[in-house]
């Protein structure tokens, strides 16, 4: 036998026989087939209920007390809550720096000085902190927002802002001429209905005619693939012939 | 002999005599296991001259060493015959995946060797050591989903089943063995089946796979599935942004589909939304890929269920849905799929399709409708052959020309006209049961050109989705569109299609460039590795990268893994520059077996496959056509890939269209890297002897076609 196949017990196979009638008991069958069983073995007495029998049952032993995901957890965040205790300001700022960016959120320079008066100290603290060399920032033009890199990637935070300023021309012309440099790619339209973005037909739309009546954007072109969806691209980093060619569809694809 | 890894042994089923044994396998655990061992084992029991569906044919369903060893991705078996469609009748695969491999494994066997042909209709049953030929007369007739049913209550419900549909049992060459989740292997395995009287196979295994080194084999799994897995099609970023990750596919269309806001919306329980999956959070790697949003796009969502997949595999690729409006229909509303059945059923829609519900849901209902059907019926399409011709025949209105009037009448068009699925379910049923001369597109591609005069020139077209990448009769599989010269090789390379997926992995990926550029410079040199549609001439670092996916793809059928995620090219690890680890599949096999396998030796193991391959091909070209080279006639590529596109120049930035004397220069690299002769395409002596396979050189001597 190879490699101790077939262990005992490993399937139990239990053969049920239909239609047998235990000894002691008869059946009988009326008009409409329904077949009735009157077992003469049963002691007459009711059955008794299955919860009124759990209940007063002794509880059980859990084996596993002391170790449940909870308690684990409620540990571990009071571990965390004595280590903010022995933290700085600024690095309990960078902590909160660093959760907002594991939730893929930006933390706004404005959104802490309206919390602190005193954030430039701390920001400048935190910058002096070796331990907080995680924590950088995007230049956004209205705001500066900060982030953990070790929680969000720097293109991710470069979205993220553009987002968090709510200028779709600029937010799509400028990830327009990105995609079409980095990857190289054109970019369809319904790139911006998708996460983190998340705009609609309308706001693209909207967007798009107003960036036709802007010079700065005059780089960035449309075209339609031959399926019938729209693409953007930056005519200062892609060909049309280029551009058109990678905007058709795959050929067949699995 | 058991030992680490391998099983130790093979069954042999004799339908005729209902004679049953075992083998010791050790002597062909050099072929690895599936694919290798079947082909030697073809080698040396099937003469290529034997008709595909004699009694005399055989058939090996084969696993390999890795098969239930718990290596991810790893629930794949191989099924190795003749053809019986494609030119030349020669040697070539079906896959699967599931779970049945790795039960036959488990049951303590590497493969099983089916031959002779029963009177009646019966199933294979195994269980463990107790193996046995059982009645199946109840069950023949049945579609793939009842038969697969009914086996499962006949033998218990831990068991593995796979049953061949109508299409099967009527021999029809487009036809498919298929479990009860839809995992189904084709290549007209379920014709060869039928022909020998076999509906299916039943599979319980109560034992394990010993492995050499059970710390080592964890430490790897720990590390592929932390560092190197990404999503199906192993694409290492995700198709929309996550904050966690540096690029994301801009056109959308890739496999890590799944993204906050992508939702399961008929799970079980209420809705759930995939969320963000970051590289390194093994638990989450199930929701990277939500299959029917890459298909369909975002309107696939409202009928997912959740996704399903093989044994042994995080990556979880087969969308399970729940469409209801085809209950209107009288269609069944549960169907999974996740290959070609699932993707093109509009194809049988010639005058276009309509929503049913919302905006862009008609491909995901026909589609819906269109691979329950073909999978029930147990119906094989030819990655797509079958589709593109039935489109075509009715585009170009070839059809009332070949179909007799009556016949041509009595197909519903008002269904297809009205965008009714149960147009698509007819004509594969029609397919099916060969039903009239329709069913000729089942018969195959060269079935289809030689009954109906369609001559070369059919082809070589540009139009007409024509994908026929040689003049065998089976389309591209991801060719020159993905990897231009490197595709066109290993395309050329088998009796059916490819299959390899090493490539199109790599760019459909959805990585920039430039990153990827440098994983594929650094394991292969320089100049390995274009932009899409901006190729660039041949070179040897190219022909070095096409031996590679090409022996490759020897090694997962054999090994066997899944070649959708092997092998770990790429990573979405910033730390790690991007770049997967090409050591990992011989690291795995050192693991699991205790042999010391390095990168070098299991590609020389692999190739040695691929001589077999080639030895028998050149085998079944002489046979049949007297042919004494492959280059010009196997290898033959039609017109339409120099033709196509009109406008450009081969090699200008926008095209996917090759030079033809480029191409010649690409087959004089490629058969030099292979140790092949140069005029002929065929392995001379020196190569099958450093391969150990004197006899093939032997045997290719005597019949004059051995390369001077």
């Amino acid at each position: 036998m190879l490699f101790g196949r077939k262990k005992p017990g490993f399937v139990k196979e239990e053969e049920v026989q239909g239609g047998v009638i235990k000894e002691g008991a008869s059946a009988s069958i009326d008009k409409d087939g329904v077949i009735t069983v009157h077992d003469e073995t049963q002691d007459g007495t009711d059955k008794e209920d299955l919860l009124d029998f759990l209940a007063e049952q002794p509880d059980a032993e859990d084996p596993y007390a002391g170790t449940t995901a909870l308690e684990e957890a409620m540990e571990a965040a009071e571990e965390a809550l004595e280590q903010k205790k022995e933290m700085t300001r600024a690095q309990q700022l960078a902590q909160f720096i660093r959760s907002r960016s594991q939730g893929a959120h930006l933390t706004a320079y404005q959104m802490l000085k309206t919390e602190d008066p005193e954030i430039d100290t701390l920001l400048a603290e935190l910058q002096e902190d070796e331990t907080c060399g995680d924590i950088v920032s995007v230049k956004g033009s209205r705001d500066h927002y900060y982030y953990s890199n070790g929680n969000m990637s720097d293109n991710y935070a470069m979205i993220a802002m553009y987002v968090e300023e709510k200028d779709l021309v600029v937010t799509i012309a400028q990830m327009v001429r990105f995609n079409c440099k980095t990857y190289p790619a054109p970019t369809p339209m319904r790139y911006f209905e998708n996460h983190p973005y998340f705009y609609t037909e309308t706001q693209i739309e909207r967007a798009l005619d107003l960036m036709k009546e802007r010079e700065e954007y005059k780089d960035i072109r449309q075209i339609t693939n031959s399926a019938g969806v729209r693409y953007l691209f930056s005519d200062t980093c892609m060909t049309p012939v280029y551009a058109k060619a990678l905007c058709e569809p795959d050929e067949f694809t699995d | 002999m058991a030992t680490y890894g391998w099983a130790g042994q093979i069954l042999r089923i004799n339908l005729t005599t209902g004679a049953i044994t075992t083998e010791d396998d050790s002597h062909l655990q050099k072929y690895i296991g599936g694919m290798g061992m079947g082909y030697r084992i073809l080698y040396d029991e099937v003469p290529m001259n034997t008709p595909p569906r004699d009694e005399a044919s055989k058939f090996f369903m084969g696993v390999g060493p890795l098969t239930g060893a718990g290596v991810p991705c790893s629930g794949r078996m191989n099924i190795t015959f003749l053809s019986s469609w494609s030119k030349g009748h020669s040697i070539l695969d079906a896959h699967m995946g599931g779970h049945i491999g790795p039960q036959l494994k488990y049951a303590g066997y590497d493969g099983v060797i089916v031959e002779g042909k029963s009177a009646t209709p019966v199933y294979i049953k195994i269980d463990d050591d107790k193996v046995s030929i059982e009645d199946a007369s109840a069950v023949w007739g049945k579609g793939t989903f009842e038969a697969n049913k009914m086996l499962t209550e006949a033998c218990g419900r831990d068991f593995e089943t796979a049953a061949i549909g109508p299409a099967g049992e009527h021999q029809v060459n487009y036809s498919t063995l298929n479990t009860s989740f839809g995992n189904s292997a084709g290549a007209g395995i379920g014709a060869l089946m039928g022909s020998k009287n076999l509906k299916g196979i039943a599979i319980r295994g109560t034992g394990s796979v010993k492995i050499a080194d059970v710390t080592e084999l964890k430490r790897l799994n720990d590390y592929m599935l932390k560092d190197l897995i990404g999503a199906n099609n192993n694409h290492n970023v995700p198709a929309v942004p996550q904050s966690w990750a540096e690029y994301s596919a801009v056109g959308g269309k890739n496999r890590w589909s799944g993204a906050p806001g992508r939702r399961w919306e008929k799970a079980e329980g209420g809705p759930i939304d995939m969320g963000e999956q970051p590289c390194g959070d093994i638990n989450k790697i199930a929701y990277r890929t939500l299959k029917g949003v890459f298909d369909y796009g975002e309107v696939a969502s409202k009928y997912i269920v959740k996704q399903g997949g093989c044994s042994s595999c995080p990556i979880r690729c087969y969308t399970e849905y729940d469409m209801d409006p085809l209950a209107d229909y009288d269609l069944p509303t549960a169907t999974s799929n996740t290959c070609m059945p699932v993707l093109y059923a509009d194809y049988f829609y010639p005058d276009g399709i309509k929503d049913f519900v919302d905006q862009g849901d008609a491909k995901v209902i026909l589609n819906g409708a269109g691979s329950h059907a073909q999978d029930d019926l147990g119906v094989w399409c030819n990655y797509g052959n079958l589709y593109r011709e039935f489109n075509w025949l009715c585009k170009s209105e070839k059809i009332k020309e070949v179909l007799p009037e009556a016949e041509y009448n009595s197909i519903p068009w008002e269904w297809e006209r009205n965008c009714d699925p149960r147009f698509v379910v007819e004509i594969m049923r029609r397919i099916a049961y060969k039903e009239g001369e329709l069913a000729t597109l089942g018969e195959g591609t060269i079935a289809v050109q030689e009954k109906w005069n369609l001559g070369q020139e059919w082809m070589d077209m540009v139009a007409g989705n024509n994908q026929n990448i040689t003049y065998n009769g089976y389309p591209k599989h991801h060719g020159p569109e993905d990897s231009a010269q490197i595709g066109m090789l290993f395309n050329l390379m088998y009796n059916r299609d490819c299959m390899i997926h090493h490539l199109v992995n790599i760019t459909g990926s959805g990585a920039p460039y430039e990153v990827s550029k440098k994983v594929m410079e650094g394991f292969f040199g320089e100049g390995c590795y274009d932009n899409k549609k901006a190729y660039t001439p041949m070179n040897r670092n190219k022909a070095k990268v096409a031996k590679w996916a090409f022996n490759g793809k020897q090694f997962h059928d054999s090994g066997t893994v899944c070649n959708w995620m092997w092998p770990m090219t790429q990573s979405p690890s910033k730390e790690r520059g991007y770049a997967g680890d090409l050591n990992l599949e011989a690291d795995f096999m050192k693991a699991v077996t205790g042999v010391d396998y390095t990168r070098e030796s299991l590609e020389f193991d692999s190739e040695r496959i691929s001589q077999m391959l080639r030895v028998m091909t050149a085998i079944s070209f002489h046979n049949e056509f007297g042919a004494t080279e492959l280059r010009n006639t196997h290898d033959a590529i039609p017109a339409w890939v120099f033709e196509k596109e009109p406008d450009f120049q081969a090699f200008q930035e926008g095209t996917i269209k090759l030079d033809r004397a480029d191409m010649e220069l690409a087959k004089d690299m490629f058969y030099e890297e292979m140790g092949w002769d140069v005029a002929t395409g065929i392995p001379t002596r020196a190569t099958l002897e450093k391969f150990d396979l004197k006899d093939m050189a032997d045997d290719l001597e005597k019949r004059g076609i051995l390369p001077a």
